[in-house]
């Protein structure tokens, strides 16, 4: 899939912007602060519904006016019409072809992956940030998952509340096994598919590290569960086997979670473990084979991607081919060449060669007008 | 605001805290009824003033009624072996149209919330169990399919099963007419999991 066309209205700093994209690789070279990732950021809305800049949507309307308008023409088996106004006093609109429709349905008409300098907290970050990592890649393509996510996210605040308040009125206590059950089948759902994702991208992600760093390295990703190692999942059964410990542990651990005022088991506190050559690449991995980790980690996500869809995603690079060797970017950019339609930011031409400038369309960017 | 000549302002500002209605629909309906003769006025006034007066709950199913009780609960014809529990007045309406269920309704007015600080004391939980004599066979509980929804419904079947009596819940699945491509993942999913036997 490929995105055609991109047109902005009142959205960040730009008044008004339209492009034709190239179908293999685009480039928008500027200095800082004129308005490129703004376009990454653009299309990445077109793809999720929302940024991942900022929760506060009114920070993407331009200086005074009242709207946002975004809007992408997407080539896919039929071309797909995606718009997005997030207004300054009313509610986010989302149109699939001109109609107006819900969140849910209009996550997953375009795909993307995202590279930015942040991408490196996948590893050096808190387990928050792998959470979050991991639930963007599965929502994309699975609104079944994303719904239950949603849902578990709500069940979880209703019980959390449930727990806060107990301390004033201990009558609250005999309310909780109307929840627990609920948040048990949908944890047990939410857990079950994040393990199997995390199996086939580790799987993905290990191929593509050992062939960038020629065979040098190996990568392994794994699902870490909270309070709950992978083989003790295992031992006692398949589906349903999560929903079933989640809910003794909630029996268990009763006191504690009254006394801190939150549920303390469930995938609310999920984990990925990232090892290079068998060692915990958190601590004990270099920062440049962090860096290669996370390369591998996204290209793994989109292969996944295409085997979930049948097409590749669109990769959006931001500010990332300076902080990688020669040897990475190359491979980086051939790569992509042969699979999917790439966005890269970069201050200069320089990260190069004449070879691939020769099929791409390099655009100046400059205090928020396109050139 | 001040622009307006004063009673035109407080009519759109009055208009503007109904459900929906934004300050320039208020604005449009508020020249529209100054544009209305003084007859069709007072009708519309007397209709919501009479609406407002009139209108009360049914003291036993809490359903919108003129008549206590209302025209269900008074119905002889009506089954009163079954009892199905809605959330909103506006769902009986919805029930009562597929001309499918025969028995008695009662109406919550709310789900279970403890982020919006509402409990079970919150809603018409105690008239519903008071209701639940020994002619009551069964309550289906129809209260909505989100979590909030679901939450009731187990609390109401925590309370009602030891009684003895047939607590059901309405079943998830497949618009009617519907082609099975066009069903949404979400829906289809729910509807993969509660199929049946044939």
């Amino acid at each position: 899939m490929r995105i055609k066309q991109l047109q902005l209205k009142n959205f960040r700093n730009y008044q008004h912007a339209a492009i034709e994209l190239h179908p293999v690789l685009n480039i928008f070279v500027g200095n800082n602060a004129q308005g490129k990732t703004n376009l990454l950021e653009a299309m990445y809305i077109l793809a999720m519904s929302k940024s991942y800049r900022t929760g506060r949507e009114t920070e993407l309307i331009y200086h005074d006016e009242t709207a946002a308008h975004v809007h992408g023409r997407v080539e896919r088996n039929a071309d797909i019409d995606l718009r997005v106004i997030v207004q300054q006093d009313s509610p986010k609109k989302l149109f699939v072809n001109q109609k107006a429709t819900t969140a849910n349905h209009f996550v997953g008409k375009l795909n993307v992956v995202l590279f930015t300098p942040d991408s490196m907290q996948l590893i050096k970050g808190s387990p928050s940030e792998r959470r979050r990592f991991l639930d963007i890649q599965i929502c994309q393509t699975d609104a079944l998952y994303r719904n239950n996510l949603l849902k578990f996210q709500r069940v979880l605040r209703q019980r959390n509340q449930l727990l806060k308040d107990a301390p004033y009125n201990a009558g609250l206590l005999n309310q909780l096994p109307i929840w627990d059950g609920q948040l048990a089948d949908l944890a047990d759902r939410v857990m079950q598919r994040r393990r199997a994702v995390v199996d086939q991208l580790s799987i993905l992600a290990a191929d593509i590290h050992k062939h960038i760093t020629g065979g040098v390295e190996e990568l392994s990703i794994s699902y870490a569960p909270f309070g709950m190692d992978l083989k003790q999942w295992d031992r006692i059964g398949d589906a349903g086997s999560f929903g079933r410990y989640m809910l003794a542990q909630m029996k268990k651990e009763r006191p504690q979670e009254v006394s801190r005022g939150y549920t303390i088991t469930g995938p609310h506190r999920d984990d990925l473990f990232f090892s290079v050559n068998g060692q915990d690449a958190k601590t004990y991995a270099s920062q440049g084979q962090q860096r290669t980790a996370v390369l591998s980690c996204k290209l793994a996500e989109m292969e996944l991607i295409y085997q979930e869809t049948g097409e590749y995603p669109v990769v959006l690079l931001d500010d990332v081919m300076s902080e990688l060797d020669k040897s990475r970017r190359e491979f980086l950019v051939e790569l992509l060449n042969k699979k999917a339609q790439t966005v890269i930011t970069t201050t200069h031409l320089g990260s190069f060669t004449q070879d691939i400038l020769a099929d791409a369309a390099v655009f100046r960017i400059d205090a928020g007008k396109i050139g | 605001m001040s622009r307006y000549p004063k009673p035109m302002a407080r009519l759109i500002e009055e208009l503007t805290r109904l459900p929906g209605v934004g300050p320039k629909t208020a604005q449009r309906l508020s020249y529209f009824m100054i544009g209305m003769s003084e007859e069709e006025v007072h009708n519309l006034a007397t209709a919501i003033l009479e609406a407002k007066q009139r209108i009360k709950f049914c003291s036993q199913c809490f359903q919108l009624t003129e008549e206590d009780p209302c025209p269900f609960c008074s119905d002889d014809r009506r089954d009163r072996t079954i009892i199905c529990v809605v959330e909103e007045p506006r769902d009986v309406l919805a029930i009562e149209r597929t001309k499918e269920f025969h028995g008695l309704y009662h109406v919550l007015h709310g789900a279970i919330s403890p982020l919006e600080g509402i409990g079970p004391e919150d809603l018409r939980i105690t008239e519903l169990m008071s209701r639940l004599g020994p002619e009551v066979k069964e309550v289906l509980l129809a209260t909505d399919p989100n979590v909030e929804g679901e939450a009731t419904a187990m609390y109401l079947a925590r309370l009602i099963k030891p009684l003895g009596i047939r607590v059901t819940r309405m079943a998830h699945g497949m618009p009617v007419g519907s082609d099975l491509e066009y069903v949404d993942e979400v829906t289809l999913g729910k509807a993969l999991e509660g199929r049946r036997e044939l």
